[in-house]
């Protein structure tokens, strides 16, 4: 057996047997999906009229807008806001100014809207009108139909013209597409931490690494070993990960009885399921490179970890936001910016093949652009890891002191 | 092969402004049992290390069984066994397995890795316990894995940092025995300790080093006789408070 292959083999082994190991790598993902998911659940699913976990919210509404001969558009608004809280499984209550804002002011109300007695006068005198509403700030769901109201309401202003939207989707773009990729590059970025912030920094913080490292081995054949092992352990997590998320599609599927339409539905062509791998497969690779780069540096597994913590951030915040919305709307600098961090490219490359189906050169070119970057940190690491320092604890270079511009200047004089 | 197994020559380690180990020169043959004597810090653990090709002299050349070091280190190491001062084992792992590790990566297999596995559990006392976890091991099992950890690929060279250092009686006396067993088996075996009773009950020859400098060298009688001192714990102050003076 090679060299490369027995150190994997035992720190697959020594993972195996680590009850850290099941927890973080396997219990942990699992129940991140199903929290989410059951969270989701209930907040989707309690929206819907039909699901089975549709509950009807309260809100409150008071109309004082008179009616007159030409009829009144304080009275279609209040017929636009019923009609939107029927859909959204929401009970309206009639209730007149002075006890709406009791109930506003006794927080015994999540929503109460107020069509005031000037709307229709100063919707056809100006051209526009004013509805109030007052929004209990910790209920998501009263923010959601408060939103759904001003957008509904937007049809009045077409209603003078007869305007209507036909509005069709450019692309079909399944609820799971969108989470997928930042899933499967949470995964791959976080899984093998555990292993390899333990690798180097653990051995030496365990001191077994001296002796390991006075074996007839190659270095690079133990680096090898380890980063196979981080290899195993990300693919743990991923495969926790999709079982998690698995359980979060079937919850959303269910709580919203079909009203996200294709939340459960997940096909992939073998074309996008071999870049979806692919990307997985780079973003693991990064991330353990990157990781023995940190690792050969860090003198313990604590500080491995806050240098792979810390370094990890600013990527997992980019990659949220490039996750669910479309890269071309950022700004100029954002995307420079994201598409100079090698993480991006996986949540690009599972993007651009799934939902926008882009040419296969765009995706190469992220895929290539991730395995430079992986190479480069692998080289890195096995320099570092030839370092001196890795068994001796004493600074072994030792800094010329530097000469200050005012200390040159005094030499000078 | 050269008849010195580890020859150092005029070896020089600086650490930045530190000088660990200073213009070191000796040898050490074949089937000897060589201590490598000095207070903390005279840079005993640096020069193992530079045996062993973990680090590079700043000057100087070390040779162990003629190749170079750190350049030839991959060859030489095939042959070295080393029991650092501060290591520790693999938890999560049996000492069975422990070994066998280290016996694969030192190239045995089969059958011939499953025969020293079990000679080297026998011969450090652990064959019964062989199957247990090695972190429920006591602080000795733990020291005396690391041994058998050391020996597993039967090296010619043996080199032991501080062996007994944190031990009581019973696993100290078991390891003197196990390295006088070695030499007796035709094992050259480099013994750094600060443990005088270690060195002078189990070393053929001795070399006290302090502050990286080489300040006698020879067997225990040959220094008595030269410094006038009887017994190695009487010579060692003397020797060494003389250069601190």
């Amino acid at each position: 057996m090679r060299p490369w292959a027995i150190i994997a083999r035992k720190e697959i082994k020594e993972q195996l047997r680590s009850r850290r190991t099941f927890l973080t790598l396997v219990i942990v993902p699992f129940l991140v999906w199903v929290g989410v998911g059951l969270m989701h659940a209930f907040l989707f699913g309690s929206m819907t009229p039909e699901g089975p976990l549709a509950a009807p919210m309260d809100m409150h509404l008071t109309l004082l807008d008179p009616e007159d001969g030409n009829g009144t558009f304080g009275f279609l608004a209040r017929d636009i806001i019923m009609s939107i809280a029927a859909n959204l499984s929401v009970n309206v209550h009639e209730v007149s100014y002075e006890e709406g804002m009791k109930l506003v002011e006794e927080g015994e109300t999540v929503l109460y809207v107020l069509i005031p007695e000037d709307f229709t006068e100063n919707l056809t005198s100006y051209g526009f009108g004013t509805i109030k509403m007052w929004i209990d700030p910790t209920s998501p769901r009263a923010s959601t139909v408060a939103s759904a109201i001003e957008a509904g309401l937007s049809i009045l202003e077409q209603r003078r013209y007869e305007i209507r939207a036909d509005m069709r989707a450019i692309r079909a773009v399944p609820f799971t597409f969108l989470m997928l990729s930042f899933m499967l590059i949470f995964s791959a970025m976080w899984g093998p931490m555990p292993v390899i912030t333990t690798s180097f920094a653990g051995e030496r913080e365990k001191k077994t690494l001296e002796v390991l490292l006075a074996t007839p081995v190659k270095r690079t054949s133990i680096l090898l070993g380890k980063l196979l092992a981080a290899g195993f352990a990300a693919a743990i997590y991923m495969g926790s990960s999709i079982a998690g998320m698995g359980v979060y599609n079937w919850l959303m599927a269910w709580a919203t009885a079909g009203a996200l339409a294709g939340a459960e539905s997940m096909v992939l062509t073998p074309e996008q399921a071999a870049v979806v791998i692919a990307s997985a497969l780079l973003t693991v690779l990064l991330s353990a490179s990157l990781g023995i780069v940190i690792s050969c540096f860090a003198r313990t597994t604590r500080d491995a970890e806050s240098y792979y913590s810390a370094l990890f951030t600013l990527p997992m915040m980019l990659i949220a936001g490039t996750a669910m919305m479309r890269f071309e709307d950022l700004p100029l600098a954002l995307q420079a910016i994201i598409l100079a961090i090698p993480f991006s490219h996986g949540v690009l490359m599972i993007n651009n093949s799934l939902i926008y189906g882009k040419p296969w050169p765009v995706i190469a070119a992220s895929a290539l652009y991730m395995l430079a970057w992986a190479i480069g940190a692998l080289l890195v690491g096995a320099k570092l890891f030839e370092r001196e320092e890795i068994v001796e604890t004493r600074k072994v270079r030792h800094r010329k002191k530097r000469i200050g511009l005012l200390a040159r200047l005094r030499r000078r004089s | 092969m050269d008849e010195a197994v580890v020859r150092l020559e005029e070896v020089t380690k600086r650490f930045g402004p530190v000088v660990a180990v200073d213009r070191l020169s000796l040898e050490i043959v074949r089937g000897e049992v060589f201590g490598l004597l000095g207070p903390n810090g005279a840079g005993k653990t640096t020069t193992v290390r530079m045996i062993c090709g973990l680090l590079k002299p700043t000057s100087g050349k070390v040779f162990v069984f003629g190749y170079e070091m750190p350049k030839d280190a991959l060859r030489a190491r095939r042959h070295i066994g080393l029991l650092p001062q501060e290591s520790d084992i693999y938890e999560m792992l049996t000492g069975r397995e422990n070994l066998e590790y280290f016996g694969r990566l030192y190239g045995l297999e089969g059958e011939e890795l499953q025969r020293r596995v079990d000679e080297v559990l026998k011969l450090v006392g652990l064959s019964e316990r062989a199957d247990d976890r090695a972190g429920e091991y006591s602080g000795g099992m733990k020291r005396r894995l690391m041994v058998a950890r050391a020996i597993v690929h039967d090296p010619e060279l043996v080199i032991l940092d501080e062996p007994t250092m944190g031990l009581d009686v019973f696993a100290v006396r078991r390891i003197r025995r196990l390295i006088r067993r070695l030499a007796e088996g035709g094992r050259t075996v480099l013994l750094t300790t600060n443990d005088l009773e270690d060195a002078e009950r189990t070393c053929d020859r001795v070399a006290i080093i302090d502050r990286g400098r080489l300040i006698a060298l020879g067997t225990i009688r040959e220094l008595e006789e030269k410094f006038e001192e009887r017994g190695l714990e009487e010579l060692f102050i003397r020797l060494v408070e003389g250069e601190g003076e």
